[in-house]
């Protein structure tokens, strides 16, 4: 392969990487805006979705209809996490409500591995075929489904948020929540929507990667953790931001691995994310703010 | 004032709320009969804020609330709105990051369901119109509006409502002198349409050119009430606010 | 028998344990359990450190372990450096990295730092996987030499066992001393409130990357210790699975409570083992050790829902071990008066004017907030601040105090520009303040609270501290502390926690702490509202007494009569602008000042 084909699979692969990585990004994000929570157990949901949507296309469920029951799952996992867990401590601290969220995930990752064991499960494609040639790379059909599912999932979200009742008080109540209460919405049904859409995007991200890595019980762990890094690194605020960063930190991974060295894909990854976090932190140093702007304004 | 058994919308007697560790409000009683815009005036400190969060169920309170000539057991905010009380809150409270068309909305989102679509959307018109400055920023985020323009969009957020009893808080609070005399003016309309009106104030002189009755407050409790033309000649008011003593007005 | 020397008797006792603990137990456990419980002490008294007291979640302390590891491992087999220089370059090496990728992370908010000691892992694993010339990649290294002293060499699970313990108590020793010092006490500033402890001067990001190193040393140690027990390392012991083990240990055990790491990383340890010989009978053979996961999940869960200080302080309670907070400044306090200090910083040929405001400005997006606002404060003056709700009386403060960048303009003390310095800074040179809702230290005693306020005239460093130094500093400190609490009347309740105190005393106790800074300029941020009539007496006078000590005062306030009762000269603002200025009655009966309070005549 040329170097430009090389780079051009690199940059495809990177893409799809991305995408995955954005699924569970933009459930961090949803998360955080309706409860200040950082939620180290949200890559569970996908593992979650994987296994689930593996083992009933084995039963002999059609796989769309086990998608589909793979991801409800997941989205009510994601509501009963936040009625029995996250509630009952919405006045505590971000310390305690991280450590929550870890042992949460400690406890996910347990019953999964209860239920489905060490060894990985795998999914068929979506549909079968030879891989196709996009410009100068490969892509296997199951990246394009990725891509196609993250897209539509994508549009619904924005049509969701931007034209319907629901998503806009769901934003309403991530921006200001007292007003929101006094407008009549009902602030803990909202919070409890927005994990149960954080379970839904993550049990989803599972599903479509299912067949292209195996899944297993702790596949969950550095999954969430690169949406993570695009979440954190577009602010924790904005979804298409977060979108954008997720796709260009896998990109800048898969180019990483692919030109320097595979081995070092992790390492090459989250080296980069620390550059970008001392970067930045150079840049909030010469600013030397203590307090947000709006705090100061009474 | 007020013989009991009046036919008032709002009637509190006896309010009690805290502030944090402050005793804020010390013993209010206050009414609002219909169609009737009152006023609660006093320097800053005095209780007037802690009172409407505490009508709002924002705070805890103590005392009697009586609407409609029903008792009111304490509602939580999102309950009060419900029961027909709205809110308009001190800075606005806008949901800034959104339109200025999403937030007139969200005003009406407890009567989603229960009334038609158009109902709403016909509401939002009359919003506009009573509003024209609005328009042409009906699709812009709420927070690159100037103050008096978030004011509109805050008023109009709390009548979106349908309130039977519309309450503000410092509404004027920052405004230039021509945007104030532009507000009242659209206060006077909704006041002529049948609202009943309770706002919370300090700039007293505008805001009993507007109201009927009006309350002072000072330490946490009324120290005069009466119709708002005699309160406006009295140089008690100006004691309230600039120092010295008032007599309480059971003295 | 007192509960100071009960907690010495149980101390001794759990000593005396240690010491006889390996013959306790010999042939019936194998003494390498209690030598990993001590390593993972050691670290996770860094960690609780960290979480507890300078209230950061770190997620890479096991980054650090192996960092410490490796350094040891490829210094003694592949340079042959002795062992026991290998130990100290291990624990500087761990720290260093520690210290500069937190120095620049501090300044940003609370998930990055987590998210920046995740990546740490990853990258640590990753680099000690593929660099295998150095490092032996994934299969490790083999026989590396024991710990020796010259001829002394240290070999077997009983010499490891006392060397670790050792340290552990040497750790916990150091801790103590930092939490008791006066670096502990920043710390629980910077945790109750960053703004209030910006405003007697302390640079948070400072401390809490001290601490990071701190823990990244201890971690480091950690390592070094392992490499050389085992004379075997592997990448395996040090993925981010063993950082949350860490943090779970840590939240087990009480991270406000350095005892507390010991008993977390004891109990999580031993529950480990249990659980190993327990699950293969009751599940059947097979992967048993990952089942624990769920054990350990379920069981942060429990221990964080109902008890989120950890175990530590119930095991306490039920021995009945409490310590109580007052023992240790009482004696102090009947020293305040014998000593002639006064709060006011000397007297030296300065500028006139105190405080100058040119062309002030600033602005939040749309809004205009202050607008061109040029003042001139003399010494030794009671300036007040009026004007109606929202006119930018707040905002000036923090625009005088640091909090805030002007758009425009700028702040001179006394001649020097403060505008472009963090609020700790200007806190330093001497402007100290109130806060509009008071912003107490809530876990310190009223006197500690002030003499968080002489931090910056106290000089024990870090290091001083972790070693114990600062004893005396302190005690003068407790004692010049304990004056100011006698000028605003709080003495009688110095060993009161902050956070008991009645509305009054919050705000006195706010003015005592911004005094001990010895401020030539005092902002005071509505000192009379919430207050009764009697308690509004006291403070016209203790301001006027503040100033006869030479210190300037500037007020804000909603309460006109008050101010003019105090002041002697007002600055009324409307809409961020000057709209009067001069003596109270003037500014009082001036129609302007009255048109802006009751507000215009609406336009017929």
């Amino acid at each position: 392969m040329t170097l430009t084909q090389q780079i051009a699979q690199f940059l495809a692969s990177g893409i799809i990487n991305g995408t995955i990585y954005a699924l569970l990004g933009l459930g961090l994000v949803a998360i955080h805006s309706a409860t200040r929570v950082v939620n180290v157990a949200q890559g569970e949901f996908a593992a979650l979705g994987a296994l689930l949507a593996s083992t009933l296309v084995t039963r002999g469920m059609p796989l769309s209809l086990a998608a589909a029951v793979a991801v409800g799952v997941a989205a009510a996992v994601g509501g009963g996490v936040y009625r029995t867990a996250i509630r009952p401590a919405r006045d505590a601290g971000p310390l305690t409500l991280l450590i929550i969220t870890i042992a949460l995930h400690l406890s996910l990752k347990g019953l999964l591995l209860l239920v489905w064991g060490t060894d990985p499960h795998s999914l068929r494609p979506f549909t079968a075929g030879p891989p196709l040639r996009i410009a100068a790379a490969v892509v296997t059909r199951q990246s394009l489904w990725v891509i196609a599912v993250t897209t539509v999932v994508l549009v619904v979200l924005y049509v969701f948020f931007t034209r319907t009742i629901l998503g806009k008080s769901l934003r309403a109540c991530a921006v200001n929540p007292t007003a929101a209460r006094l407008m009549g919405i009902r602030v803990e049904r909202m919070s409890a929507l927005a994990w149960m859409i954080a379970g839904a995007l993550g049990g989803l991200a599972g599903v479509l990667i299912a067949p292209l890595t195996l899944a297993t019980y702790d596949m969950g762990l550095i999954l969430g953790l690169k949406g993570f890094v695009g979440a954190v690194i577009a602010g924790m605020a904005s979804y298409p931001w977060t979108v954008a960063a997720c796709i260009l930190f896998g990109v800048v991974e898969s180019l990483g691995a692919g030109l320097i060295s595979s081995n070092y894909r992790d390492g090459i990854a989250f080296g980069v994310l620390i550059a970008a976090l001392l970067w930045r932190a150079v840049a909030a140093l010469r600013g030397g703010l203590i307090i947000s702007e709006e705090a100061a304004q009474e | 004032m007020n013989a009991p058994g009046d036919d008032v919308l709002l009637a509190v007697e006896g309010l009690e709320a805290a502030y944090g560790q402050v005793q804020a409000v010390r013993g209010v009683s206050l009414s609002v009969g219909h169609s009737e815009v009152v006023a609660v005036i006093g320097a800053n400190g005095a209780g007037k804020t802690t009172l409407l969060r505490a009508l709002t169920g924002l705070l805890p309170s103590r005392g009697r609330i009586m609407l409609g000539g029903r008792p009111v057991a304490r509602p939580s905010p999102e309950e009060t709105v419900r029961l027909g009380i709205s809110l308009v809150p001190e800075r606005r409270q806008l949901f800034e990051s959104m339109s200025v068309r999403d937030n007139l909305l969200l005003g009406a989102y407890h009567r989603i369901g229960q009334e038609s679509r158009a109902t709403i959307e016909e509401d939002l018109r009359r919003m506009f119109a009573l509003f024209p400055a609005l328009v042409n920023r009906a699709a812009s985020p709420a927070r690159t509006l100037s103050g008096g323009m978030q004011q509109m969009v805050a008023i109009g957020r709390g009548l979106m409502a349908r309130p039977r009893l519309l309450l503000m808080d410092e509404p004027l609070l920052g405004l230039a002198p021509l945007v104030i005399r532009d507000i009242l003016g659209t206060l006077a309309q909704v006041q002529h349409q049948g609202q009943s009106i309770l706002i919370v104030e300090q700039n007293a002189k505008a805001v009993l050119g507007l109201a009927a009755r009006a309350y002072v407050m000072e330490a946490g409790r009324v120290v005069r009430q009466g119709p708002a033309t005699t309160l406006a000649q009295d140089p008690a008011v100006r004691t309230a606010y600039l120092g010295g003593h008032v007599e309480s007005a059971e003295g | 028998m007192t509960t100071t020397r009960r907690l010495r008797l149980a101390a001794t006792a759990v000593v005396a344990v240690l010491a006889v603990l390996p013959f306790a137990v010999a042939g019936r456990i194998s003494l390498g359990i209690f030598v990993f419980i001590g390593l993972f002490s050691l670290i996770v008294i860094g960690l609780s450190l960290l979480a507890g007291h300078a209230g950061q979640v770190s997620l890479g302390q096991a980054a650090f372990y192996g960092l410490g590891a490796y350094i040891a491992a490829i210094t003694t087999l592949r340079m042959g450096l002795a062992p026991w220089l290998a130990l100290p370059l291990a624990v500087g090496g761990a720290a260093l990295v520690a210290y500069v990728l937190g120095a620049p992370i501090f300044a940003l908010r609370g998930h990055f730092l987590v998210l920046g000691t995740l990546g740490l892992n990853v990258v640590m694993d990753v680099l000690v996987r593929n660099v295998q010339d150095l490092t032996g990649g994934p299969t490790g290294l083999t026989g590396i030499p024991p710990l020796s002293i010259g001829a002394l060499v240290i070999v077997g699970d009983r010499a490891y066992y006392y060397l670790i313990w050792s340290f552990v108590l040497a750790a916990l020793w150091l801790g103590r001393n930092l939490v008791c010092s006066r670096v502990g006490r920043a710390l629980a500033a910077v945790r109750s409130s960053e703004v209030a402890a910006a405003a007697v001067g302390i640079n948070a990001a400072f401390y809490k990357s001290r601490v990071f190193a701190l823990s990244g040393a201890l971690a480091g140690l950690a390592g070094a210790l392992y490499v050389h027990y085992l004379s075997f390392v592997s990448p395996s012991p040090f993925a981010f699975n063993f950082s949350i083990d860490l943090l779970v240990m840590s939240v087990l055990g009480g991270i406000y409570h350095l005892p507390g790491a010991v008993a977390g990383a004891a109990i999580l340890t031993l529950l480990r083992e249990a659980l190993r010989t327990i699950m293969p009978r009751v599940l059947g053979s097979g992967a048993s050790a990952e089942y624990e996961i769920v054990v350990f999940g379920l069981l942060l869960a429990v221990v964080v829902i109902f008890s989120p200080a950890g175990v530590w302080p119930h095991l306490l309670a039920w021995l009945r071990l409490e310590p109580g907070r007052s023992s240790r400044w009482t004696q102090v306090s009947s020293l305040a008066g014998m000593l002639p200090e006064s709060p006011s910083p000397s007297p030296r040929a300065e500028p006139a004017s105190v405080l100058r405001l040119e062309g002030l400005r600033k602005q939040f997006g749309g809004l205009l907030a202050v607008d061109d606002l040029s003042i001139e404060v003399a010494a030794g003056e009671i300036y007040a601040i009026i004007g109606p709700n929202g006119a930018g009386k707040t905002t000036v403060f923090n625009l005088i105090s640091g909090l805030l960048r002007p758009s425009r303009g700028a702040v001179y003390l006394r001649g020097r520009k403060v505008s472009d310095l963090p609020a700790y800074e200007t806190a330093a040179l001497g402007v100290g303040r109130t806060f509009q809702t008071p912003k107490v230290f809530a876990d310190l005693t009223v006197l500690e609270n002030v003499m968080v306020g002489l931090h910056r005239l106290t000089t024990t460093s870090f290091t001083a501290a972790m070693f114990g130094l600062g004893a005396r500093e302190d005690a003068q400190a407790a004692a010049r502390a304990a004056g100011y609490l006698e000028m605003v009347g709080l003495l009688d309740r110095a060993d009161v926690l902050a956070g008991a105190l009645p509305f009054g005393g919050l705000r006195l106790l706010e003015v005592a702490r911004a005094l001990a800074i010895r401020p030539v300029l005092l902002l005071l941020d509505e000192p009379a509202s919430g207050l009764s009539t009697a308690e509004r007496t006291e403070v016209v006078r203790l301001i006027r007494q503040i100033r006869d000590t030479g210190t300037t005062v500037v007020l804000v306030e909603h309460d006109v009569g008050f101010v003019m009762e105090t002041a002697d000269r007002v600055l009324v603002l409307n809409y961020g602008q000057r709209i009067a200025e001069g003596a109270p009655r003037a500014v009082r009966n001036d129609p302007r000042v009255i048109a802006a309070y009751l507000g215009e005549e609406a336009a017929s």
